[in-house]
This record gives C-alpha cells, sequence and structure tokens, in this order.
C-alpha cells in the first residue's frame, strides 16, 4: 500500500526558498483564509460550549417535570413574549445587514461596506440594551432556581457573545472606514460575519426552547 | 514576528525581553518547557507532601485541610499545568518544523496562549497563600465544591485558573489545525505527514470539542457558589449527577489530550532508533482517529458506581478502546522487529513509554468490566492506573521527547551517562511507588484519605511507595543537571544527530527564525531518509 | 542494555512477590462478591496473558535486535503486513467482547432486584462524617461517631436491602471484603441488594470524598446467625419513646439543636448554677457548647476557620460542653454561670456557620 497518496496530485516540485514562508502568510493557496478557518474552527468550540450549557438545561428542565418547577409558576415567561420576539427580529436584521457588508466588499464597495457595518453594530447594541432592560422586567433572577439560573446562564452568555461580536464587527469598521479593506483582503470582515451568523442562530435557538417551548 | 524583533532591538535587545515578547513558536516551545518544569516541581513537591503524610498512619506532618489541598492541587498543577501544556510546547517547538512551515498561524495568539498558562497557575496555587487551595479533589465534584461545603476562596480561584488555562488550549488548537491544514510545505500531503502531527491533529479536535464543555460546567458551578445558583445543588432542584457528566464528558477525552501526543513523540522515536519506519503507518493513523472518537463515548466509566448511569453501552465502548491502543502498541514493536536498535536515551524512555503505558492500560480495562470497577473504585487501584498511564505514559514520553528534540532544540547534545542514570532511578521510583498501589486498592485502601488504621495492614507498602515517590522526585536531578552542563559545554548536535527521518533535521540546529533556507524533496513520510538513502530505501513493502 | 534487564529483573521480581495474592482481592463474603471475585480472575487471566505477551516482545526485540557494530546496511524496511495487522486487531477485540459479555453476565445477578425475596431492609445515611444504619421495620437506628464506628449487623444466608442516602454530599459505601461499593448521591437514593454467606465482622469505609474527615467515615458489618440476628433485634428495640415532653423537669431554660439551628427558650438567665434541658430535634448528631464571649454569634461567624470550617475551641472561653447526642435524644448539662454575654453552639465542622447558635445574657441577680 502506497503511502504516498497525495491530497492535490502528483507533488510539485521542489519549491525549495521560503516556499514555507509562503505558507507562514497563508497566500500562496486557494481556499479560505487562515482567519476564516480560524474563525470556522473557534465556532465550533462555541458550539460546544453552548452545548453544555445547553445540555444543563435539558437535563435540569426533564428533571423538574413542570416547567417552571413548583414555586417557580410565576416565572412563567411565555405570557410576555413580544418585546423578545421583537429582540430576536433585529437581531436577524443584523445578520442580514453583515452579510449585505461582505458582500459590498466583496465587490470593493468600501462605503457600502461601512454603512452595511455601521447599522450591525447598532442592532447589535440595540438588542443588548433591549435584553438588559428585559431582565429588568422578568421578576426573578438567576438565583430563582434551575428555571433561574438556566435562564440568565443561556441568554447572559449569548448577550456576552453578543457583545463579543458588536467589538468585533466594530473594529472592522473601524479599520473599514481608514479604507484597510479591499475586494481582495477582507478576510476580517468575512471572519467577524461568520461569528455574527452563529450568535444570531443561537438566539434562535434560545429564543425558541426559553419563550416558545 | 518581524515587528517583535523591531521593537526588541529598539528596547536593546536583551534576551529576556527578546523570550518575554517573542512570537516565534520555537521560543514559545521553549517557555512552555520552562513552565512545564518548573509546574512539575511544584506539583511533584506537592505530591512528595502527600506520600510523606501517608508513609506511616497517623497525622505526622499536616492536618487533614492541608491534606486535601494537597492532593486537589498535586493532580490540578500536574494535568492541567504540567502534562498538557508539555506536551503542546513540543508540539508548538516541533509541528511547524515537521510540516515544513516557518512559524504557526497565528503567531500572537500562540504568544496568548502560552501566557495564560503561568498566569492562570499562579492564581490557583496562590490559593495556598490566600487561606486555603481547592481541597475537593481534582474532579471537584458538587455538592462538596459548593460554597456550603468548601467555602474558602481556594475553590473560586481554582474554577478561574481552569477556565483560563482551557480557553489557552482552544485557542492553540484552533492555532494547530489552521498550522497543519494551511501551512505544509509543498509535497508534504496529509498522509505524509509525521505522526507526531497526526496526533496534535486529533489532539486538537478533542480539546476544541471537549474543553468548551467544561468551561460551560466550571461557569455554572461558579454561578451556583457566588451568584446562589443551583444546577448542581440537589436541595434546589439542581442535580449533583449532572457535574460528573459534563465534567467527565470532557475529562475522559483529556486522557488521550494528554496521551496521543505522547504516542506521537514515540512514533517517532522508535523508528528512527531502529533504522525502520513506523510500520502500519496508516493503521496508526486511524487508531489515532479511532481512539479520539471512541474517547467520547465512554465519560460515564467514571460514575458506574454512582447508580445513575447506562452501564452496558459505556462498558462496552471502554472495552473497545483497549483495541485501537493494541494495534498502536503492536505496531511500535513489529517497527523495532527486525530492525536494528541503538539504546539511546530517548529510546529508552520510549521502551520505558511501551512496558509501563502498557500496565497502565491494561489495569484501567479492569474498571471497564463494572463489577470489578464496584470492588477497585476509588480505590488505590485507580490511583495506581493513573499514575502508570500519565506518569508511565504520557510523563515518559514527554521524557523521551526531550531527550531526542534537546539537541535540535538547544543544539547541544545532552550527557547520555546522566539520561540512562535519569531513566534508571526514575524506573525504578516509578514502580516502587505505583506498583503496590495496585495491591493496596485490592486491600481495600480508598483513595483521598489523609490517614489510615494501624491495623489495617496497608503501612509496609505505604511506606515503600513513599520511598519510590521520594526516588521519582531524586530522578529529576540528574535531568537537570544533564541540562545545565550540556547547555554550558554539550557536544555540538549539528543538524541532523539521530539520522532522524523528519523535516526538522533539515535544518540548523537551532533553526533560524524563519525555520528553513531550503527544503529536501517531499516525496515520503520520511524526507530525510530519502534524501539519506534515496527514495528507492523506502520502498513500500 | 544492563540497565533495561536490570529494570526487566526488577519488574519481573515486583510482579511474582505481586503474584501470590497481593495481585488479588480479599475473598469475598457475599454471594455477589463471589461472583464479582470469580470475574476478576477471569480478567486477571487475559491480563496476565496480554502483559507477558507484549512485554516479553518488547524484551525479545531490544535483547535480538540490538544494533551491532557489523550492522551498516539498513535492515528491510517493511512498512507495513496487512494480515498481521488484521490479526492484532481482530484476537484483542474477541478478547474484550468476551470479556465484556462475562461481566455483563456477573453485573446481571449483582444489581438485581428481588423484593420478594428480601429478608432484611436496612436504611444506610451518609452524612459529613458519619454513618446512620437504620432498620425502619424495627424501629431501630444506630448512629456512628468519627470515635466508635457504627456497626451493621445482618443474618447469614438472606437477601439483604440495603437503600443508601446522602444527607449533604456524596458518599460513597464500601467493603472491601463484598467487593462492592456503591455510592450515596444527595437528591436520590440508591440501592443494592446482598447475600452474606460468611459468619464474621468486616470494615467498611467512605469511598467517595466527602470533605475534611473522609477517612474518618468508617463502620462495620457483622455477619451473624439468625438466632443471634434476632436476639441482637431484641437487645437494640428502642425504649419507649422519651416521654412527650422530653426537656428534663428540673431545667433552667431549654434548647432545642437542630439542622440548622439552636433555639432557647429564653434570651437572658440569672447568673448561678444554670440547668440546660437539651433536645436534639434533628436528624443527626449534634453537640452543645456553652461560650463565653463579648461577640454575637454573628459576630463569631467570622472566627471560622475557612479550612476546617469549625471555630478554633482552643482560641475560645468554652465554660462547658455537652458532647454529640444522636437525633431524638435529649440530655441536661448544669453549669455556673458568671454574669456576662455567651454564646451556645454547635461547633460540629459545618454546622456553626449553617447557623447552629444562639445568644445567651447571664444577667446578676
Ligand atoms: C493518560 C491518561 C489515561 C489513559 C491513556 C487512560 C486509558 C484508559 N483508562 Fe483511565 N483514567 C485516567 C487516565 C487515563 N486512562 C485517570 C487520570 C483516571 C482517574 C480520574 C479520577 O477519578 O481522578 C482514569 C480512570 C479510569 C476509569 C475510572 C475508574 C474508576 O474511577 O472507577 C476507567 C474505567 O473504565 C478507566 C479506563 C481506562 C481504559 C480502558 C483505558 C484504555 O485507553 C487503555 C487501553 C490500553 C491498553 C489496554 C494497553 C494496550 C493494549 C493492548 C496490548 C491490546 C490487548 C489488550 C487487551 C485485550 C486488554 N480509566
Ligand atoms: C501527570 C500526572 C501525575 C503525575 C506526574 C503524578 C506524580 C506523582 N503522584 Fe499523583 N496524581 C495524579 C496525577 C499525577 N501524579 C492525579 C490525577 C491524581 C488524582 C488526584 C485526586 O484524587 O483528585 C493523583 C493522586 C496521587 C495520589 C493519591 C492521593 C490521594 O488519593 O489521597 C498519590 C499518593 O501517593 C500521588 C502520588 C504521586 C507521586 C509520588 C508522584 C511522583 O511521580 C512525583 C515525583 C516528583 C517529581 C516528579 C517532582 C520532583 C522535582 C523536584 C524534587 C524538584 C526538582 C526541580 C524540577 C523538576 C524543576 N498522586
Ligand atoms: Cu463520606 Cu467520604
Ligand atoms: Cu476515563
Amino acid at each position: 500500500m502506497s503511502l504516498a497518496t497525495t491530497e492535490h496530485g502528483i507533488p510539485e516540485a521542489v519549491g525549495g526558498h521560503g516556499s514555507s514562508a509562503h505558507g507562514a502568510a497563508g497566500h500562496g493557496k486557494k481556499g479560505l483564509g487562515n482567519p476564516v478557518l480560524g474563525m470556522l474552527l473557534f465556532i465550533v468550540s462555541e458550539i460546544m460550549f453552548f452545548g453544555g450549557l445547553f445540555a444543563a438545561y435539558f437535563s435540569l428542565r426533564v428533571s423538574a417535570g413542570p416547567w417552571p418547577p413548583e414555586g417557580n409558576e410565576a416565572f412563567l415567561i411565555k405570557e410576555h413574549i413580544l418585546f423578545p420576539s421583537i429582540l430576536t427580529l433585529l437581531l436577524v436584521i443584523s445578520s442580514l445587514t453583515c452579510q449585505i457588508a461582505v458582500w459590498r466588499i466583496r465587490r470593493g464597495d468600501r462605503i457600502g461596506m461601512n454603512r452595511a457595518l455601521m447599522l450591525t453594530v447598532i442592532l447589535g447594541v440595540v438588542f443588548l440594551i433591549g435584553q438588559l432592560y428585559e431582565y429588568t422586567q422578568l421578576g426573578f433572577g438567576v438565583a430563582d432556581g434551575t428555571f433561574g439560573g438556566t435562564f440568565y446562564i443561556l441568554t447572559g452568555f449569548h448577550g456576552a457573545h453578543v457583545l463579543g461580536g458588536v467589538l468585533m464587527l466594530g473594529v472592522c469598521l473601524y479599520r473599514g472606514s481608514l479604507g484597510q479593506f479591499s475586494a481582495k483582503h477582507h478576510d476580517m470582515v468575512e471572519a467577524s460575519s461568520i461569528y455574527w451568523h452563529f450568535v444570531d442562530v443561537v438566539w434562535i435557538f434560545l429564543f425558541a426552547l426559553l419563550y416558545l417551548v | 514576528m518581524a515587528t517583535t524583533t523591531v521593537r526588541a532591538a529598539g528596547l536593546q535587545g536583551s534576551r529576556l525581553y527578546d523570550y518575554l515578547t517573542t512570537t516565534d513558536h520555537k521560543k514559545i516551545g521553549i517557555l512552555y518547557t520552562i513552565s512545564s518544569f518548573i509546574f512539575l516541581a511544584i506539583g511533584g513537591l506537592l505530591a512528595l507532601g502527600v506520600r510523606t503524610e501517608l508513609a506511616q498512619p497517623g497525622l505526622q506532618y499536616m492536618d487533614e485541610s492541608v491534606y486535601n489541598q494537597l492532593f486537589t492541587m498535586h493532580a490540578s498543577v500536574m494535568i492541567f499545568w504540567v502534562i498538557i501544556p508539555f506536551l503542546a510546547g513540543i508540539g508548538n517547538y516541533i509541528v511547524p518544523l515537521q510540516i515544513g512551515a516557518a512559524d504557526m498561524a497565528f503567531p500572537r495568539i500562540n504568544a496568548l496562549s502560552f501566557w495564560m498558562i503561568p498566569f492562570s497557575g499562579l492564581i490557583a496555587a496562590s490559593g495556598f497563600f490566600l487561606g486555603g487551595a481547592a481541597d475537593a479533589g481534582w474532579t471537584a465534584y458538587p455538592p462538596l465544591s459548593n460554597i456550603t461545603y468548601s467555602p474558602g476562596p481556594g475553590m473560586n480561584l481554582w474554577i478561574m485558573a481552569v477556565i483560563l488555562v482551557g480557553t489557552s488550549s482552544i485557542l492553540g488548537a484552533v492555532n494547530f489545525l489552521v498550522t497543519v491544514f494551511r501551512m505544509r510545505a509543498p509535497g508534504m500531503t496529509l498522509f505524509r505527514m509525521p505522526i507526531m502531527v497526526w496526533t496534535i491533529i486529533v489532539t486538537s479536535v478533542l480539546v476544541l470539542m471537549g474543553t468548551p464543555v467544561l468551561t460551560s460546567a466550571l461557569i455554572m458551578l461558579f454561578v451556583d457558589r457566588n451568584f446562589g445558583g443551583s444546577f448542581f445543588d440537589p436541595t434546589t432542584g439542581g442535580s449533583a449527577i449532572l457535574w460528573q457528566n459534563i465534567f467527565w464528558f470532557y475529562s475522559h477525552p483529556a486522557v488521550y489530550i494528554m496521551v496521543l501526543p505522547g504516542m506521537g513523540v514515540i512514533s517517532e522515536i522508535i523508528p528512527v532508533f531502529s533504522r525502520k519506519p513506523l510500520f502500519g503507518y496508516k493503521a496508526f493513523v486511524f487508531a489515532t482517529a479511532g481512539i479520539g472518537a471512541l474517547g467520547f463515548s465512554v465519560w460515564a466509566h467514571h460514575m458506574f458506581t454512582t447508580g445513575s448511569v447506562f452501564l452496558p453501552f459505556f462498558s462496552v465502548m471502554t472495552f473497545l478502546i483497549a483495541v485501537p491502543t493494541g494495534v498502536k502498541m503492536f505496531n511500535w514493536i513489529a517497527t523495532m522487529w527486525r530492525g536494528q536498535i541503538s539504546l539511546k536515551t530517548p529510546m529508552l524512555f520510549a521502551l520505558g513509554f511501551l512496558s509501563m503505558f502498557l500496565i497502565g492500560g491494561i489495569n484501567g480495562v479492569f474498571s471497564a468490566s463494572v463489577p470489578v470497577d464496584y470492588a477497585v473504585h476509588a480505590t488505590y487501584w485507580i490511583v495506581a492506573h493513573i499514575h502508570y498511564v500519565l506518569f508511565g505514559g504520557s510523563f515518559l514520553a514527554i521524557m523521551a521527547g526531550l531527550y531526542y528534540w534537546f539537541p535540535k532544540m538547544t543544539g547541544k547534545m545532552l550527557d547520555e551517562g546522566l539520561g540512562k542514570l535519569h531513566f534508571a532511578i526514575a524506573m525504578i521510583g516509578l514502580n516502587l511507588t505505583f506498583l503496590p498501589m495496585h495491591t493496596l486498592g485490592l486491600m481495600g485502601m480508598p483513595r483521598r484519605i489523609a490517614d489510615y488504621s494501624p491495623t489495617a495492614g496497608w503501612n509496609d507498602l505505604n511506606l515503600a511507595a513513599s520511598v519510590g515517590g521520594f526516588l521519582v522526585g531524586i530522578s529529576t536531578l540528574p535531568l537537570l543537571w544533564n541540562i545545565y552542563i550540556s547547555l554550558r559545554n554539550g557536544k555540538d548536535a549539528g543538524p541532523d544527530p539521530w539520522d532522524g527521518n523528519t523535516l526538522e533535521w533539515a535544518t540548523s540546529s537551532p533553526p533560524p527564525a524563519w525555520n528553513f533556507d531550503r527544503l529536501p524533496a517531499i516525496t515520503s513520510e520520511r524526507p530525510l531518509f530519502d534524501a539519506r538513502h534515496g527514495r528507492s530505501g523506502s520502498d513500500h513493502a | 542494555m544492563r540497565k533495561p534487564a536490570a529494570l526487566i529483573a526488577l519488574l519481573a521480581m515486583a510482579l511474582v512477590v505481586g503474584g501470590c495474592q497481593a495481585a488479588f482481592p480479599p475473598s469475598a463474603v457475599t454471594e455477589e462478591g463471589l461472583l464479582i471475585e470469580n470475574l476478576y480472575l477471569l480478567v486477571f487471566v487475559m491480563a496476565a496473558i496480554v502483559f507477558v505477551l507484549v512485554e516479553s516482545l518488547i524484551i525479545w526485540s531490544v535483547i535480538r535486535y540490538r544494533r551491532r557494530p557489523s550492522d551498516t546496511s539498513l535492515p528491510a524496511q517493511t512498512h507495513g503486513n496487512l494480515v498481521l495487522e488484521v490479526i492484532w486487531t481482530v484476537i484483542p477485540l474477541v478478547a474484550v467482547v468476551g470479556l465484556f459479555f462475562a461481566s455483563s453476565q456477573v453485573l446481571g445477578v449483582v444489581d438485581a432486584r428481588k423484593p420478594e425475596e428480601v429478608a432484611v431492609k436496612v436504611e444506610v445515611v451518609g452524612y459529613q462524617w458519619q454513618w446512620k444504619f437504620g432498620y425502619p421495620a424495627e424501629g431501630i437506628e444506630i448512629y456512628g461517631t468519627a470515635q466508635n464506628y457504627p456497626e451493621l449487623v445482618v443474618p447469614i444466608d438472606e437477601r439483604i436491602e440495603v437503600t443508601l442516602v446522602a444527607q449533604d454530599v456524596n458518599h460513597g459505601f464500601y467493603i472491601p471484603e463484598f467487593l462492592f461499593q456503591r455510592d450515596l448521591v444527595p437528591g436520590k437514593v440508591n440501592h443494592f441488594e446482598f447475600t452474606p454467606n460468611k459468619l464474621g465482622t468486616f470494615t467498611g469505609q467512605c469511598s467517595a470524598f466527602c470533605g475534611l474527615l473522609h477517612h474518618a467515615m468508617g463502620f462495620t458489618v457483622r455477619v451473624v446467625t439468625r438466632e443471634e440476628y434476632d436476639a441482637w433485634l431484641v437487645e437494640m428495640a428502642p425504649a419507649p419513646a422519651p416521654s412527650e415532653s422530653p426537656v428534663a423537669v428540673d431545667a433552667d431554660i431549654t434548647a432545642e439543636v437542630k439542622e440548622w439551628s439552636v433555639s432557647l427558650s429564653g434570651a437572658s438567665i440569672a447568673a448561678g448554677d444554670v440547668t440546660f434541658g437539651l433536645t436534639n430535634a434533628g436528624n443527626i448528631p449534634h453537640e452543645f457548647i456553652v461560650v463565653r464571649t463579648e461577640l454575637s454569634g454573628e459576630e463569631l461567624l467570622d472566627q471560622v476557620d475557612a479550612a476546617t470550617s469549625r471555630l478554633d475551641e482552643a482560641a475560645l472561653d468554652a465554660i462547658g460542653e455537652q458532647p454529640e447526642f444522636s437525633p431524638g435524644e435529649t440530655k441536661t448539662l448544669t453549669l455556673s454561670l458568671e454574669p456576662g454575654r455567651y454564646v451556645v453552639l454547635c461547633n460540629i465542622a459545618g454546622h456553626f456557620s449553617s447557623g447552629m447558635y444562639a445568644d445567651l445574657e447571664i444577667t446578676a441577680n
């Protein structure tokens, strides 16, 4: 059995000098840029992180029987679902604007990208403020049994990720306004948008789980 | 990287400053090694504290609370701040060289991951000076680890430190994967990569998928302790078993995180010192991947006695893991078979790994049998298992790697005589310490006890174990001395002292900042062998 | 070459030494334990074969294939051999699958629940850091202390059902000669059944790490004949429950201790000989210490040693104390107290900080 199984055809002629230096820069190779691949891998770990929290949520919810558990019936948040729905909508829209930013820069349209990014950041901030407001309205806290605990740890850490995403996009916006991105070089925008979409998807799961089911 | 050197020069680039600010994977690898050594000293001395107290019945030197801190921190330090970083450090130094890259994909993140390690280590250790370090065992089972039963600050510090060190691993894993997938030299196809690189890939995937889950559990525990959460608090609707499930979902894969790169090291050394290619390269790759995959389906074998897990599934999966590991064991032996073995120190430690890890693996399989585990769980039998796999396995592999790559890292050969002395004392000490623990376990000596009855019949074996523990400790002294003198006036290594097979031996020792001036043709998994003996030499049977 | 040889010799020695009986568990004293013992032997034989085989292959190749000065040309560069690799994949596979089925057989019996065959039901409660053994049907309760371990008495050759309840943290009910242990997990009730088939007293110990005095959670199991067992039951039969007014009549002030509070019938009392009427209204043993201090109980909390979660009694001015007494028990404690401020408390690890204290004012008369 030959070990010389090649990944892309016959081994290239020996490049010699600095062929690896090229590698270091991550250029001269087709496919994803290093930051994008890195972000995708990092998101795998993020999925596992939320996976852990979700696992806790499910096992506690199942073992609790009625949900909210006895004594916590007052916490029924299904009642006032309107506001969080609006937040959800905002986040979904922001995902869209974020993607628009990517499309724009791919076509080299810096102004368009900056506009879209700006919009995304604003929506993100609004979401965060809305989330905080929501917290003040709920009338229960992280210390209120497994219901309060799971609710706040899930939404709280999602919020933290939104904040992280906002900061990332903010940096993109800043660098964008300095005109540091071009149709060729905008890996950071690509990476940040992937992250933003991920955060958005997580929220949709959360929303469905915490408010609807 | 360039930016750093400039800045360093700016501040009249002292060697120290250079290392403190470096983003060069080689220097970072060396930093990892140094930090791991220091933590080894700490973790080891903690262990010697444990052994000193257990040498005879009665509480002679400390009270229970101190003892509990000692064994908890001993394990935490050894796992999170010695073995894992040590292997990450070796990978950091070797992987880019072995795939013919100039550096890691994200040099700055690489530096960040390193600096998180000593920092987090200090946080965890600071508990000793702030009114008591963590003392709930490295497994930190609630409710014991809840605020009610562990009110001290140590537990909180421990949680924060482990979250930090975990984050460092995750960043490192991303870095390794991107580096390996994107920056291989031309011709370095996946199936021509050194096994070391393969094991780092699988390990990184395990880290990526396991460590974040631990982080989530630690955060929930932190909320329970400090913000009145009730995730793991049965008195308020939480579940104590939930912690065990989440913790082991990480911590079993973690044991393979701690051994797979070690197996990679062994798979680099044995072929070189047997002058033969690794037997069954592909089988080895698949076995590694198989262990990684199975590793996520056996966690509850740590919970057989809780009466809350589905026993048959986890039992059979645990048994199955013996098979891919066996494949590796036999591949190593077949590699030596009909070879020309030279017993240089790296090879000695590799052989030590084979025979000691064999013991650790086999006594692990005992526990895979649920009823047998009912008998040996939470006894010193398990402590014996832990150390035959982690010390006899991971740690000996690390030592083998250290002796093997030291010449590459420093340009100096280590002294063979001192190396063999280190090996001999370590092996005797290791077996003197941990072999008797099997018997102690069967006799019913539980783990994690600060004191035992003088009439239980455990005295002699405990004394033997304590003597052995100190032997192991002493065995590190020839190593340190060896490193010291070799650095000062060791023999020059030259680029390729061992007739190596892989790319790291194609460049000078130590390599230049950019690693390679030119790369040999890469047409098999042994480019340097081919360069030495011609492609024909490595025709595939 | 010399070094590995020496090492191998040592290993072999250690193994031979180990080999004779040190490598085997104590002979079991229950029917279930016997099965586990045999299973252990089976696994051990398998393990021994694997160990000897692999270890000797290693040693052999090291000795036989050492590089000699004459070895100038390369050895044959074999990269693999499919047949061999299949063989050493399949054989271990068969071996472990075999072991799995053998284990499952035994497991089925060891974990079996047969309510109809159960002759004696006992309840084991674990708490930091001792045990309560209860015989619900007979109304017998036995509390252990670190000083004298509790003893579980069971009749031979009858099926015993054990119910395991954890009061605070995880504990482990482990008897080496049963070759068995099962955890006590808070918020979850565990069970197991066993059939002792050897007379005698067997020591057990807590196997799940439960904090400070984990090592002090010892106990014994005494297996007796049916006759002895019945006699023991009679002897242990609870004395007719303490009268409705449990507190001794001549008490000047009464104190009720339980988890987690100490409640006095009054906040102050005149100096002189004071008799406390004590009742343990809790589920675990408590103690009662009278401490003279200018601080209030609240303020004393700061002095709890985080490590031991107790107050350092040496540092306290303890006037007198009623040592650990069991739930339901009543005691009287008479002390002569000068006027001043006092705190009464229970200083068993964790109890004081959990709220077991009350302030007491002694007034001049
Ligand atoms: C490097 C770390 C490492 C490694 C590699 C392993 C490997 C294995 N471990 Fe271990 N384990 C630990 C570290 C490790 N373990 C630690 C730290 C704990 C304690 C945690 C704590 O509670 O503190 C633990 C605990 C632990 C338990 C829980 C025991 C208990 O608490 O009751 C179990 C139970 O099944 C187990 C099983 C195994 C098995 C089956 C393997 C297998 O992977 C071993 C496979 C290898 C071989 C079998 C040898 C080579 C194979 C052959 C030669 C083929 C032929 C063999 C046969 C046919 C048998 N381990
Ligand atoms: C890689 C992991 C690792 C390593 C290497 C070791 C090494 C050792 N371990 Fe440990 N151990 C664990 C992982 C490890 N251990 C784990 C996971 C547990 C479970 C904990 C728990 O239950 O929660 C455990 C538990 C454990 C126990 C059981 C405690 C208990 O249950 O009550 C004991 C008891 O003897 C013990 C002993 C030892 C000894 C004597 C060594 C010796 O090998 C150490 C020898 C000493 C050194 C190697 C250091 C020597 C260095 C110097 C003297 C200074 C020189 C300077 C430099 C080196 C820079 N260990
Ligand atoms: Cu109770 Cu350990
Ligand atoms: Cu495991």
